[in-house]
């Protein structure tokens, strides 16, 4: 579910240039806003849209790839074609939005990355290393340097924010004074510390992909790979959740994120790459969500 | 380190108690199959040593009819203390009354057995032995045949020596082994199919910690060992369970009847019990890792 002004967000080329679109999720709510919260949003995103902005750091920070994609196909059974190839690459210390309508390959791109899925022909490297010849001793080994943030966060319903965070680095292997020590941290950083014992059904959406983001950076992965993170909350959290993942990109993390979220791809203003039917069908340095160079 | 342990364990406990009826229903069939393998390891150890036992005992003997005759009983007397290589001295008469008297000691005299025969069953004999321990079917074979011996039936020659009892003994145990072990192997596969199902419902009920594990970069063995040390516990709890369960026969049922029945020294010499629960466990550890192994190189790809 997308938030955005058109009902069917992911095909309509509406343009990118609407100041405040109302939103279709929890309508209701919504409609009872008032307009001093609205302003508080409006204000809250061209702040990260400046913050942003402000940094003129080269598009490419090092020329180094962290993703790098040659003629990458994906046909799944039954002649589905999940990516046609796709050629591109994704540098280091990079923000790439990744958009297309439901089914353009978005999810299959990521499964790719994580290997998942095997690519059916052509070339993929993350972080210069072939997932091809990759073994399948040593995915595990690529995961740890992917943290993986999605829309439905993937949190263990049984376990506590502290025992959810812990939880990656135990899988690991890591040592518990590590542990005791980063686990807290982390927790901090994303700024839900006071709510470390609580189960993810006593928290709100919005801190629920907070947690999900502390343990995908609990180890501080190079690159930082999102499906749709804010497809799940109103537009006022996903603000927030942004704003985190900012930080967390300017301190060096390669960032891929999926998403519908147009105002906030357009606000952004960061790379896009946009997928249609599985093929490669824009790159934008400092792109919007739709095509407007077409229009 | 030792965190892990209990975090794998309780992992594990955590769910065998989630799908408890499955758990059971594996649990029982180890049970099943270990306390046959238990019977069947323990009687065949037994039947070995006895046999060798019957083996030594180089006697010889032939069984009379009770319609013989005291000239048939002289006859055959005779031939036997004239057969050459038969140990002079080695004769002796065991009259009906001694057979029975014997019997009586062996097995005491409030023996069950013995309360159920009516009358006196058994034969009168001629006991004699070979000089040369090698030669004692040699011997046997003279005295074969003459009137008044009881006519030999399959399976019964008459006069009769241990090596031919032991190896009868082998035989029927070995027929009895075939048996038990065919029933052992299908019971063990069920034991083992059951323990996959179980493996696989907790798999099932764990998919999301399990796809969670796989994104943040959890090894393979990491991700199956809590699976792997469920399907152990009911391998071993199982066979632990039959252990149990075999201890309480021992000493109620079978010690009793098998030590006194069989001229006694059933136990010493043939599988101790301890030997014995080492090897159920380990047995039961495999058919748990077997269970879960298969299940989850199916159900579990990483
Ligand atoms: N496991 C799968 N098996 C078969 N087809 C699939 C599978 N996953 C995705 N697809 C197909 O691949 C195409 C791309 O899907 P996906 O990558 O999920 O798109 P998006 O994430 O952009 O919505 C779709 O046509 C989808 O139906
Ligand atoms: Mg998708």
């Amino acid at each position: 579910m997308a938030p955005s002004a058109a009902p069917a967000p992911s095909v309509a080329p509406v343009p990118a240039a609407q100041p405040d679109p109302p939103m279709t999720r929890g309508e209701a709510q919504l409609e009872r806003e008032s307009e001093e919260r609205r302003r508080r949003r409006a204000e809250a995103l061209s702040e990260l849209a400046g913050e942003t902005n402000e940094i003129r750091r080269p598009f490419a920070p090092s020329n180094e790839a962290m993703i790098l994609l040659e003629n990458v196909t994906k046909v799944y059974p039954g002649a589905v074609v999940g990516l046609d190839d796709v050629t591109l690459q994704i540098d280091k210390g990079e923000w790439v939005f990744l958009v297309g309508p439901s089914g353009s390959g978005k999810s299959t791109f990521i499964k790719l990355l994580l290997k998942e899925i095997d690519a059916t022909s052509g070339n993929l490297q993350v972080g210069g290393r072939s997932l091809r010849t990759l073994k399948r001793s040593q995915v595990p080994k690529l995961r740890r340097n992917i943290g993986c943030v999605f829309q439905d966060f993937k949190l263990l319903p049984t376990r506590s924010v502290y025992e959810n965070v812990a939880y990656a680095l135990e899988v690991q292997g890591q040592r518990r004074e590590l542990i005791e020590r980063k686990v807290p941290e982390i927790i901090g950083l994303v700024g839900l510390a006071d709510k470390i014992d609580k189960l993810p059904h006593e928290l709100s959406g919005g801190q629920q992909q907070r947690v999900s983001i502390a343990r995908a950076f609990v180890n501080h992965p190079p690159l930082l790979i999102c499906d749709e993170p804010t497809g799940n909350l109103d537009p006022e959290t996903s603000i927030g959740i942004m704003q985190l993942l900012y930080r967390i990109n300017r301190a060096g993390t390669t960032i891929l994120m999926a998403t519908h979220d147009r105002e906030m791809v357009d606000k952004m203003r960061r790379r896009v790459i946009a997928l249609e039917a599985g093929r490669l069908a824009r790159d934008d340095r400092r792109g919007g969500y739709a095509d407007e160079t077409g229009l | 380190m030792e965190t892990r342990w209990k975090f794998f364990f309780l992992e594990a406990i955590k769910s065998l108690r989630g799908n408890f009826a499955t758990t059971m229903a594996a649990v029982v069939t180890v049970l099943v199959v270990m306390f046959i393998a238990g019977i069947g390891m323990a009687l065949g150890s037994y039947v070995y040593n006895y046999s060798n036992k019957i083996r030594d005992d180089v006697t010889i003997r032939a069984y009379l009819e009770d319609s013989a005759t005291p000239k048939q009983l002289a006859t055959i007397q005779r031939t036997i203390t004239s057969t050459p290589g038969v140990a002079p001295n080695s004769l002796q008469f065991i009259s009906k009354d001694d057979a029975i008297l014997r019997l009586k000691k062996q097995l005491g005299e409030d023996s069950e057995l013995l309360k159920l025969t009516l009358g006196n069953p058994l034969p009168a004999s001629f006991e004699f032995k070979a000089v040369d321990p090698d030669q004692t079917a040699a011997v046997a074979k003279a005295v074969a045949g003459l009137p008044g011996l009881e006519p030999p039936q399959s399976g019964l020659p008459n006069p009769d020596y241990g090596a031919g009892k032991a190896d009868r003994v082998l035989k029927t145990a070995g027929t009895i082994t075939i048996v038990m072990a065919a029933m052992g192997v299908v019971l063990a596969i069920a034991a083992v199919l059951l323990i996959g199902n179980t493996i696989r419902l907790s798999i099932f009920a764990r998919r999301r910690e399990v796809e969670v594990m796989k994104l943040v970069g959890a090894t393979n063995w990491f991700v199956r060992l809590p699976f792997m040390i469920e399907g152990m516990i009911c391998g071993v709890t199982g066979a632990a369970l039959a252990a149990i369960l075999l201890a309480i026969s021992y000493q109620t049922l079978l010690a009793d009847r098998i030590n006194s029945t069989m001229s006694g020294g059933g136990s010493p010499g043939s599988l101790p019990f301890p030997l014995l629960v080492v090897l159920l466990i380990f047995a039961g550890l495999g058919i748990g890792a077997l269970g879960s192994g298969l299940t989850m190189r199916r159900f579990l790809q990483v």
